[in-house]
């Protein structure tokens, strides 16, 4: 019984594109730095969120195969062998125990702290604003441009936008993910909307269409 | 009876929006330049005096989009009143070479500050091959100094696939930042001309 408890507490991450023997090694770092963690971790070799929620998911950067859409959630982490030909923020590898005790500390607090928060408040959710856009906007995927446009001009909760942009939840969240490690976006609590309320609103999206048939004129129509 | 919309092109004398106009337009642009006659001699030798004008048919054969590029000097402001009605949005133009690009910006922001809080608008940086980077940041500034959002891009006006991926861009923001109408919101309805 001990034991179950202890697995619904440990926070996941999700390593979808290390090698096993990255995943071994990993492993092996999180059990030596246990006594240093406030909070239990364990390792998923691939997104298992069918099973729990991930917390936190390690994206190798240098892997062709770099998966475009990471779990629900999860903060998202790139490792590189070159961290800095990456964004700010982007882990070495192979993975040190130095930076793996940091990363950990930080996120199992957040982690932790935004569930407690939740908890207590039930009926909150958070919104999102663009602070700026980026610096690099061409480096950023087209669809993206959406979530950015979407929350230029008013600040909107994560399933909203994935409503407005027509953009699957997960994929928004991985946009939010990258513009809040680049400081580029504010969060606020707001009363979380029911279904309901969403439906009775009953928003229309104007210019639907216009868009495309400029575009076209240009050979940039879908 | 098709529909009829609107993009323009603002900035300074010399920033480029009469050779956006050109790199677009489905017709022979028209054009009101003039010979300078005053300092901006030195830029180039002519500037736009009333507006230039250039159309995109689009594929229903009836529908237009209009494209206006407004004179830079601000004594020429009261000409967007012409363009307001249908305006989908507004693609702001720097010269990245002039020393006073960065003031010639905030003074355009400042001008049209009212009207560009209500549509979605880019600045364009053209003409950027030195220092981009540190002009482009300063333009940024410059955006958030006036309390307006706006992507800072580099271009090239003489391409019309830059100028085209601007419209994207800019057609980006106007659907998803701009184009939800939502019940008893008169200000976006208002904006839905």
């Amino acid at each position: 019984m001990r034991r179950q408890d202890d697995s619904v507490r440990a926070l996941r991450i999700a390593c979808p594109n290390f090698s096993a023997e990255e995943l071994g090694a990993l492993r092996s770092i999180i059990g030596l730095l246990k006594p240093y963690l406030k909070h239990a971790w364990v390792v998923d070799a691939a997104v298992m969120e069918a099973v729990a929620p991930t917390d936190l998911c390690l994206i190798n950067m240098d892997h062709p195969g770099a998966p475009r859409v990471p779990p629900g959630h999860a903060r998202v982490i790139g490792c590189s062998s070159r961290p800095r030909n990456h964004p700010h923020g982007t882990l070495h590898r192979p993975l040190r125990p130095p930076e793996i005790l940091a990363l950990l500390s930080e996120a199992g607090s957040r982690v932790l702290g935004e569930r407690q928060y939740a908890d207590a408040t039930p009926s909150l959710e958070w919104s999102y604003r663009l602070a700026a856009w980026p610096r690099d906007l061409d480096e950023w995927p087209k669809s993206w441009w959406r979530v950015m446009a979407c929350i230029s001009a008013e600040a909107l909760p994560l399933p909203r936008i994935a409503e407005r942009t027509e953009l699957p939840s997960r994929y928004v969240e991985l946009c939010i993910e990258r513009l809040r490690a680049a400081g580029l976006v504010e969060r606020t609590p707001r009363v979380r909307e029911t279904a309901q309320a969403v439906q009775e609103q009953g928003e229309r999206r104007r210019w639907s269409g216009l868009a495309s048939r400029i575009l076209q004129r240009f050979g940039l129509g879908n | 009876m098709g529909e009829v919309h609107k993009i323009v092109f603002m900035g300074a004398p010399g920033s480029g929006k009469t050779t956006c106009i050109r790199a677009l337009s489905e017709i022979d642009p028209v054009s009101t330049d003039v010979p300078c006659t005053d300092e901006l001699r030195d830029l180039k030798e002519t500037t736009t005096v009333a507006l230039d004008y250039g159309e995109l048919q689009l594929d229903d054969g009836e529908s237009r989009v209009l494209l206006y590029g407004l004179p830079g000097q601000e004594r020429f402001s009261y000409m967007f009143d012409v363009v307001r009605t249908g305006l989908l949005g507004a693609i702001v133009l720097v010269d990245a070479t002039s020393q006073d690009a960065v003031q010639e910006l905030s003074r355009t922001l400042a001008c049209h500050r009212a009207d560009l809080r209500r549509m979605p608008f880019i600045v364009a940086l053209n003409k950027s091959e030195e220092a981009a980077d540190a002009i482009a940041e300063r333009c940024r500034d410059a955006v958030r100094a006036h309390d307006l959002m706006a992507p800072v891009m580099a271009v090239d006006a003489r391409r019309r696939e830059d100028i085209a991926h601007l419209i994207e861009l800019l057609l980006v923001i106007l659907e998803f930042g701009f184009g939800f109408d939502q019940p008893g919101d008169p200000a976006r309805a208002e904006g839905n001309a």
